[in-house]
């Protein structure tokens, strides 16, 4: 999770708008990385219960055509175990992009907010420097 | 107006044309605060003098035009009314001083940028996930049928080999990220300095502004009252 805290130099102030979106960013992103771990645990296992199930079948139907550690089953193996890999590649993928892309989303609402405060001081300041150039307009009231 | 009309009368009585003059010569008013007419036919000596001097002068300029507008200068030092003198000579001293009053708004840049740099790298802190690769889940199985396992060792590989490419490449990802994070930063507090700068700017055009105006209004002061600045030592 980002570093949420804010910096207390702006000026004391940010648009409450653009905070209230950065934290709605955050919490949509905590949400997708707890579901994704908790569904991908849930997918990764499915997947090896299905190979192995399905293991015990291959093996049997070897047996009855006796090619019991034949070529031809070292082979099926191989392609069994390659394919049984390759679901639970596509699946940790799947998780790991998920993660990643919250994380990057997350980074990305931290980012937007510290623009929108950037600009929000920015702004200021120039209202602030605007002000210092109608004070001196008005100096001969002013003293000098 | 011609003088003697009934507005100059009435204007006179009523003190519209401010204090009277006294000519330390004559012990008379002078004769531009004399409106013709007031003094009856008749009077003789100074007053009539001063009245004839007048007459000649207002025949003059209208002949010749007003040097100075429609009150002349009859002193030496540039005319002879003091309130107008004075407003200009008020306004060549504030026309001269250096301002004292310029608004300070380094404290305020110095706040908005460090503001800026307290902002936290937020690409520096993105938790990014590992890649696991898949094992051969028949590895054992394999082992115990004597299966020989390198296509399946194979594709381990490949499976490895592009997990560890994806982490790089989102690795790479992140760092290009912060570092344009980065350069956002810096051209935000360029942007700042920018900003500063074209603030003073429009602060010396606010005084410059100011002091134009004083100008013209001294030179307004001058043309309405036939001062010459001069010889009130204003030299522009």
């Amino acid at each position: 999770m980002a570093n949420t805290a804010l910096p207390n130099t702006f000026f004391g102030g940010y648009d409450p708008g653009a905070g209230w979106q950065r934290d709605a960013t955050l919490a949509q992103n905590a949400r997708t990385r707890f579901l994704i771990q908790q569904r991908g645990a849930r997918d990764l296992a499915n997947i090896d219960i299905a190979g192995a199930k399905g293991i015990e079948g291959l093996a049997g139907s070897y047996n009855k055509r006796g090619l019991r550690f034949s070529g031809m089953q070292n082979t099926g193996q191989n392609e069994y175990a390659k394919g049984w890999m390759q679901s639970k590649q596509d699946a940790l993928a799947n998780i790991y992009n998920q993660l990643a892309e919250s994380s990057f989303s997350d980074a990305g609402a931290m980012a937007n907010f510290q623009q929108n405060q950037a600009d929000f001081a920015a702004e200021k300041y120039q209202q602030i420097l605007q002000s210092a150039a109608q004070l001196n307009s008005l100096r001969p009231y002013l003293g000098g | 107006m011609a003088y003697g009309s009934a507005d100059t009368i009435e204007r006179k009585k009523t003190g519209a044309y401010g204090p009277t003059i006294i000519d330390p010569a004559t012990g008379m008013p002078t004769s531009r605060e004399i409106a013709p007419g007031v003094f009856g036919v008749g009077q003789a000596g100074a007053e009539a003098q001063s009245r004839a001097a007048g007459q000649m002068d207002y025949a003059n300029y209208e002949a010749n035009g007003f040097p100075y507008g429609p009150q002349s200068p009859t002193s030496p030092s540039g005319g002879n009314n003091n309130s107008a003198r004075n407003a200009i000579m008020q306004l060549w001293a504030f026309y001269n001083q250096k301002p004292k009053n310029t608004v300070n708004t380094v404290p305020a840049l110095r706040q908005l940028i460090q503001g800026i740099k307290a902002q936290q790298n937020p690409y520096g802190q993105v938790a990014m996930p590992s890649l696991a690769a898949a094992g051969n889940p028949l590895a054992a199985y394999m082992q115990q049928s004597g299966a020989d396992p390198a296509a399946a060792q194979q594709m381990q590989q490949m499976l490895a080999a592009e997990a560890a490419q994806t982490r790089q490449a989102d690795v790479a990802l992140q760092q290009q990220m912060g570092q344009s994070w980065k350069a956002n930063q810096q051209a935000l507090i360029n942007q700042a300095r920018q900003q500063h700068q074209l603030g003073k700017q429009q602060q010396a055009a606010a005084q410059q502004q100011t002091n134009n105006q004083a100008m013209m209004s001294m030179l307004e002061l001058a043309i309405k009252n036939g001062l010459d600045l001069s010889k009130l030592g204003i030299q522009f």
